[in-house]
């Protein structure tokens, strides 16, 4: 096969089998000027539709094939081109009476179109079973304003021009009796259309909650019970139990807040992250409290490290007592004060392995433009401070 | 209706009032003789054509 | 010693609190439901209540608007697992004089108790970051009717955020070189200014939060 652009229909951009759709993009035209010829020729003498079957049936298709009947449904813009065609179909029928080629009684034939449009309608509503498909019922504003604005305008003309020759008073034998069915069928119709509709809201609230419902069971059978099997075994380790229950705890609690997932891109969350993993790794619980949030930057990430740092240290020398640690953020200026109630120490007179650690966390700090202090006093506890300017 | 494109609803609409005006005056000038019975299927025809014209796109 | 009556669904909390507060200070009573919790409080007219947040009925805030009705003298200090900013902010406007969660110790919740018995309030490091977070964002362009009420001083800020980084009142006394009762002060004027300052703008604050957050 050469590389020319076969002949192909086009399921995923047709309403039916996409043959409209498939000769337009092989001629290179937009597809609805195809559509219009081909519903021109329906209505002439219906020679358009064996012509589509054929073609239907023939050329190959291209892409994901969808059944034609759901394709057409989910297409919010179907209601209009059957009303279209509809409209097509009666001006068709009044020009055949015209021309005195009558077939079916006049009695017979106008509430029948009038019942078939009142089903019509009242199928297309009932169709919307399916949740999809309810939501796609709702037509785009702006198509049903230029359709309305279109007809108007139509309609507005043709008065006009009816008026102009004095051929308004037939018209009024035809147009009542029309409008008197279509307002009797409303009336009789309305109950059920709308029992209809508020059915298919409750039944959709009915599926969201049984949803909810199963996220949630989901999601405690992944994680809550778990570690409720892990607590039972580890009875008899208090720490470690204490410290299962934490993590577990902190993580339902983010789950039920829907709040920022730990470790995201800012740097609250960053710190959270850094927190619960050191607290994980040495048992120590840590308290995070941050006011303020910001963006999670260069200069930010090695904040986030020096504060991992400084929990790691409390957590290794000052346990076992919680670790507070406090962070404010505003205007791209961060502070952020680790703080333990462990022994203390005397700043001056630093061990030579702890000075290497502080001045791990300053040296980070200050590579930034930062700062870091620590502040400590002997059987107070340790703090410290780290602060980030814009 | 995608930004740019032109709005295919309202020219097709501008382009049937268009055409009903041309059949009145072709009716004034007594070059054709519209009689009510073609009128209404016109009419029809002419909101057939606009409301398709707005569901195809 | 202090009274104090636990209001609390969990039958099983109610009897740990009452273990961990055993000698430090006198449960004289316990409910379940927001109207046995009423009734009790009326009736045993302790200094504190203890008052869990959540419950059926319409919870914590069900109970104080009941018992302000007939008792407005009563203390509340509420206790509750939950820290969304939310449920927190709400039940201190409604009239608890502080808020602690349900993981603190038994010391430190008799020493709360015996705090709010005196009058003063108690902020949890976590309630003083979430009163720095609501203020902060109050103060700004927004029109304001009564400044004072609307935004802390320099120096309420600054306990608060001692008090967020974990300090006692003792211990920022010592760091403020000012007495504890200051600090007391302090924190008692914020929570005042918590509870009377523009329900629209804290409420934005909060909407804000469940919206951004």
């Amino acid at each position: 096969m050469s590389e020319a652009v076969e002949l192909r229909r086009d399921p995923s951009h047709g309403y039916l089998g996409g043959v409209c759709a498939g000769f337009a993009s092989r001629a290179g035209i937009d597809p609805i000027l195809i559509r219009i010829g081909f519903i021109v020729a329906v209505a002439i003498g219906g020679v358009g539709i064996p012509l589509y079957a054929l073609g239907w049936v023939l050329i190959p298709a291209e892409g994901p094939e969808k059944p034609a009947v759901q394709r057409l449904l989910t297409r919010s813009d179907t209601w209009l081109v059957a009303a279209g065609m509809g409209c097509l179909v009666a001006a068709g029928l009044l020009l055949l009476r015209a021309w005195d080629v009558w077939f079916v009684s006049d009695q017979i034939l106008w509430p029948f179109v009038i019942a078939a449009t009142g089903g019509a309608l009242i199928w297309r509503q009932s169709q919307s079973a399916p949740e999809r498909v309810a939501e796609r019922a709702k037509l785009p504003r702006h198509t049903v304003n230029r359709a309305a604005a279109g007809a108007a305008l139509v309609v507005g003309g043709a008065l006009i021009f009816l008026y102009v020759n004095d051929a308004l008073a037939p018209a009024r034998d035809v147009v009542l009796p029309v409008l008197v069915m279509l307002v009797a069928l409303t009336i009789i119709l309305a109950p059920w259309w709308i029992r209809m509709v508020r059915g298919l809201a409750d039944e959709r609230a009915a599926r969201i909650r049984s949803q909810e419902r199963a996220e949630v069971a989901a999601h405690l059978h992944d994680s809550v019970l778990q570690t409720l099997a892990l607590v039972q075994k580890r009875a008899d380790d208090p720490r470690e139990v204490a410290a299962l229950a934490r993590r577990q705890e902190r993580e339902l609690r983010a789950w039920l807040n829907n709040t920022r997932p730990l470790g995201e891109a800012t740097l609250a969350g960053a710190l959270e992250a850094a927190a619960a993993e050191v607290e994980a790794d040495h048992h120590v619980p840590i308290d995070v409290v941050t006011v303020g949030d910001g963006p999670l930057d260069e200069p930010g990430a090695a904040l986030v490290a020096a504060a991992r740092e400084a929990l790691v240290n409390a957590s290794k020398f000052a346990g076992p007592e919680p670790i507070s640690l406090y962070a404010e953020m505003a205007d791209g200026r961060a502070e952020v004060f680790v703080r333990d109630r462990g022994p203390g120490f005397d700043v001056s007179a630093v061990p030579q392995d702890r000075r290497g650690v502080r001045d791990s966390i300053v040296g980070r700090m200050e590579r930034h433009g930062g700062r870091a202090t620590v502040h400590s006093t002997p059987g107070q506890g340790t703090e410290v401070e780290l602060v980030m300017e814009p | 209706m995608r930004r740019g494109r032109v709005d295919r609803t309202l020219v097709v609409a501008g382009l049937a009032t268009i055409a009903l005006g041309t059949l009145l005056l072709l009716d004034r000038l007594g070059s054709l003789d519209l009689r009510f019975e073609y009128a209404v299927p016109a009419v029809l025809a002419a909101i057939g054509i606009v409301l398709i014209t707005a569901g195809l796109s | 010693m202090t009274s104090v009556v636990i209001v609390d669904d969990h039958s099983l909390f109610r009897a740990g609190v009452r273990a961990e507060l055993d000698g430090l200070v006198e449960v004289i009573g316990d409910a379940a439901t927001v109207e046995e919790a009423v009734e009790c409080i009326v009736r045993l007219e302790p200094d504190v209540v203890l008052l869990d947040v959540h419950m059926p009925g319409g919870g914590g805030l069900e109970v104080l608007r009941q018992v302000a009705e007939k008792r407005p003298a009563q203390r509340f200090l509420a206790l509750s697992v939950s820290d969304a900013p939310e449920d927190v902010i709400a039940i201190i406007r409604a009239g608890a004089r502080g808020y602690v969660t349900k993981t603190i110790s038994g010391q430190e919740l008799a020493d709360a108790v015996n705090r709010i018995a005196d009058g003063d309030a108690v902020f949890s490091p976590r309630l003083a970051g979430f009163v720095l977070d609501a203020f902060a964002s109050v103060a700004g362009p927004v029109e304001v009717a009564d400044p004072e009420l609307e935004q802390l001083t320099a120096r309420e800020r600054e306990v608060l955020r001692h008090i967020a980084r974990g300090y006692l009142y003792k211990e920022i006394a010592a760091r403020l070189n000012i007495s504890t009762k200051t600090v007391e002060a302090h924190v008692s004027a914020v929570l005042r200014k918590l509870q009377l300052s523009s329900r629209h703008e804290l409420s934005r604050w909060a909407v804000q939060r469940r919206l951004v957050d």
